[in-house]
């Protein structure tokens, strides 16, 4: 059990990686009564055709299997139902897939290591069967509709269906109504024996708990079972271009208003290239450009050319940064994307902003402890996106300065953008 | 600790266990038809048409300036009653090397007071700008079904009565308001309405008193509030079953039940336990309507205490109508006859989790803070003690209070 102090949060993290390659981070936070734990497989939506190392053909699943195992992870052999066990031990379960990752979660005030070991029990032994899968897929069917029902997430998933040429991000994290028909129980099975392993998974706790009993007990659990050692798991992937695949596509969805999804596919291909950790240099692209700081908001507000503002927001696919606006608008849909486009490409970023900005992420940074899901869900993400937990992000954001960020932002480009209008009825 | 300044309170609670601190203004009157909507008004002037900002983006720069971490403008219904709140938030002194509360406080005047004005109104043509988007956003409600359904299903429900109204304002209202109307709610507000300040965190209480003294100098002539509680207006027997069609790929269903007056321990206590028992994952339409029937992914029961409400929600498929119905209805039937010891026992223990939880994070401790200065008075070991004493008996005769009154579907065309 390795001690190390997170300046970031002023608090101590411990990390172990046992036997069978499990990893475990536990942040004590004393301040609060409650307990917040995630087992996690670093195993998403993306991840869909895949072998073991020396095997000679990659296995293509259906889209939609990660989600699909997440809801079917809950069914246990001996009858017995998750959510009631976690429901008497007073603690609160839940679950989420991504396009990188698939996460099981509680928070308790109670009984967190009782929780905990039950967490990992249900999550390490799953029941498949005929009769399960097709009942499941009554429910993620209804749940497939209702995606597609929020005329929004349907646009953003037309989006991103047109950023990508072959990457898995094209595909929607829940899959096409199709897909999730035709996933079985077979299906399943394999997917769940390759990524669900320890070696490729992670659990994270936080909130009020002793480091150490929380790292024995887990040890402990694991030491009860045992798992075949697998080799190296390999994706099949395919070179991503640069460029978009659809530059624009006019969808008629019968809307009061215009409603417009812009997508920008910037390759940090370059920067990665030199080792550079692009995380830092991401958020501030999207704070200094496209956030509500920035000359876009300026722009769209003083010239009235939106309904309501605009929201956005920023996500690293692979070797591409992916930064998206949407709005509704009255005016010529197109028109206000040129104007959109020609603000953000003329940004002129300051040492004022820089360095505005620099103080605004040190201090969220600084609020993460104010809960016990928050810091939680930091390490995580970095564990699955980066593959570590960086102890130095603090000591890395103060050393990051305006020069550097001038020498990689003029590396990039934003000529690659893909666009969606829902056209307003006529 | 409260500080009663006559015409205004404080109240602070002390802690450093979010390294942050939230000082919530909040404005209480007794409600009105329109008063959602100018509320939503006035929230987009104080951020668009204000002396110390330029303009929005000026706005969201000046908060960076100034170290606040957030700021929140809300508008919210309590009952009978309706709240305009306004807050900041930042990190405690002294971390990161920071001073922000002064800088914070100062913040929290401008976005308040510095509303531009000529002509005892605000800046027409700011105003007629924010008045034309805020039009424009409620007329595209169509392309939300979901919020769609719920008010609809609410209009249906209780038309004309409090419960009915949308909280995200109507156009009807929208209409009748211009820049002299908006103005003189905005200075009734400042001037009438019932007015507390809430800090949670740690901050210079003195010097705290000092600049909201400053703000609030005024005297103020504040009004008596009514009684928070509120009953539907329709409280016929006859159940209303209303279908309508609508462009949408899924089906919304809601289902409203009334609820008869509720005392005390039926309010602090059984309404969240009977709550859990219906709602959680563990719960009997979960269970019962997604899991052993897979006929929908999300269903619930919101407890609208206040309205004396609950109201069923799911999305399913047009064809499952009848089948999805008949099943809540049964459940709901079914609580009359009782639950299990199991089911009761597990329901209060997640209520217990959830008091202790809910201080665990600032805006939930917060909220709860607020909600019990207008309602219910009672401490969190009175309501530990009360949820524990629920009976099988206690749920048996809330759930004969409940009563079914309407089915509304808005059904994929």
């Amino acid at each position: 059990m390795k001690k190390t102090y997170f300046e970031a949060f002023d608090l101590d993290i411990y990390y172990e990686k046992i036997s069978n390659g499990l990893e475990i981070y536990v942040l004590p936070m004393k301040k609060f009564s409650s307990v917040y734990a995630t087992f996690t497989t670093k195993y998403g939506s993306i991840h869909n055709n895949f072998r073991f190392k020396g095997e000679k053909e990659y296995k293509k699943m259906p889209a939609g299997i990660a989600h699909f195992l997440e809801h079917k992870v809950f069914e246990s052999e001996n009858g017995i139902d998750v959510f009631d066990v976690f429901h008497k031990n007073g603690a609160r379960p839940n679950a989420n897939t991504s396009h990188v990752r698939t996460c099981y979660l509680f928070k308790t005030n109670e009984k967190p290591l009782e929780n905990l070991d039950f967490l990992l029990n249900y999550v390490q032994e799953p029941y498949f069967t005929d009769e399960n899968v097709k009942k499941e897929k009554g429910i993620i069917v209804e749940e497939a509709k209702m995606y597609h029902n929020i005329n929004d997430y349907y646009i953003s998933d037309v989006v991103m269906n047109n950023l990508f040429h072959k990457s898995e991000y094209k595909i929607p994290i829940i899959g096409t109504i199709d897909s999730i028909n035709s996933i079985t129980k077979d299906q399943l099975k394999e997917c769940y024996n390759t990524f669900y392993n320890p070696s490729n998974m992670v659990v994270i706790v936080t909130g009020d708990v002793e480091p150490k009993e929380t790292i024995d007990l887990i040890k402990s659990n694991q030491s009860k079972k045992s798992f075949p050692s697998i080799p190296e798991i390999e994706l099949f992937k395919e070179e991503e271009l640069d460029s978009v695949f659809k530059e624009k596509e006019f969808l008629d969805l019968d809307l009061e208003n215009d409603t417009v999804s812009l997508s920008y596919k910037i390759s940090l291909k370059e920067i990665l290239s030199d080792g550079f950790e692009v995380d830092i240099l991401n958020w501030y692209i999207y704070g200094l450009l496209f956030s509500k700081t920035s000359d876009l908001n300026e722009v769209l507000d003083e010239k009235n050319l939106t309904i309501g503002g605009y929201s956005s927001g920023f996500f690293r696919a692979d070797d591409f940064l992916i930064i998206n606006v949407d709005f509704k608008t009255d005016k010529d849909a197109e028109m206000v994307v040129n104007i959109v486009d020609e603000v953000v490409k003329n940004v002129e970023i300051t040492k004022a902003d820089f360095d505005r900005k620099k103080q605004k992420m040190k201090m969220v940074l600084a609020t993460y402890p104010m809960n016990v899901n928050t810091p939680n869900n930091f390490i995580l993400s970095d564990v699955v996106n980066n593959g570590f937990l960086n102890y130095n992000v603090l000591n890395d954001l103060e050393n990051f300065n305006y020069d550097d960020f001038i020498k990689y932002y003029s590396k990039l480009s934003l000529e690659n953008k893909a666009v969606v209008i829902a056209k307003k009825k006529a | 600790m409260t500080i009663d300044k006559q015409n205004y309170k404080i109240h602070y609670f002390e802690t450093n266990k979010f390294n942050a601190t939230q000082i919530k203004i909040v404005f209480t009157k007794n409600m009105e038809d329109k008063d959602y909507t100018y509320g939503m008004l006035l929230k987009k002037m104080m951020k668009s048409s204000n002396r110390s900002f330029k303009n929005k983006r000026d706005l969201e720069v000046k908060m960076e300036e100034n170290l606040v971490s957030w700021n929140d403008i809300v508008t919210k219904g309590q009952g009978k009653l309706f709240q305009f709140n306004v807050s900041v938030g930042f990190l405690n002194e002294g971390l990161l090397g920071l001073s922000p509360t002064e800088k914070n406080l100062d913040f929290l005047e401008k976005i308040l007071f510095n509303i531009k004005v000529e002509d005892e109104g605000f800046v027409k043509k700011d105003f007629i700008k924010q008045k034309d988007i805020y039009m424009k956003s409620l007329k595209s409600l169509r392309d939300y079904p979901s919020d769609y359904a719920d008010l609809r299903f609410a209009k249906v429900f209780d038309d004309g009565g409090i419960f009915s109204l949308d909280s995200q304002g109507e156009i009807q209202f929208l209409e009748k308001c211009n820049e002299k109307s908006l103005y003189n709610f905005y200075k009734d507000m400042l001037n009438n309405w019932k007015l507390d300040v809430f800090v949670l965190g740690k901050v210079d209480v003195d010097a705290l008193e000092i600049k909201l003294d400053n703000l609030f100098r005024e005297k103020r002539e504040v009004l008596n509030l009514v009684e928070y509680k509120s009953f539907i207006k329709s409280n016929s027997n006859d159940v209303k079953e209303v279908k309508e069609k609508f462009k949408t790929r899924q089906s919304e269903l809601r289902i409203g039940y009334t609820l008869e007056e509720l005392d005390f321990k039926e309010i602090v206590a059984t309404s969240k336990v009977l709550s859990d028992i219906l709602n959680s994952t563990s719960g009997k339409l979960f269970k019962e309507v997604r899991e052993k029937h897979s006929l929908c992914y999300t269903i619930g029961a919101s407890f609208y205490q206040s309205h004396h409400v609950i109201e069923v929600f799911t999305k399913i498929s047009a064809e499952n109508y009848e089948k999805t119905k008949s099943l809540i209805i049964g459940i709901f039937e079914s609580l009359k006859n009782g639950v299990t010891i199991d089911e009761l026992n597990d329901a209060k223990k997640t209520w217990v989790n959830n008091i202790k939880s809910a201080e665990d994070s600032l805006f939930s401790f917060q909220r709860k803070i607020i909600s019990k200065e207008f309602k219910e008075k009672y401490s969190n070991e009175e309501e530990l003690s009360l949820i524990n004493s629920v009976t099988l008996e206690d749920i048996v005769k809330l759930a004969n209070k409940i009563h079914l009154n309407t089915i509304y579907l808005l059904e994929e065309e």
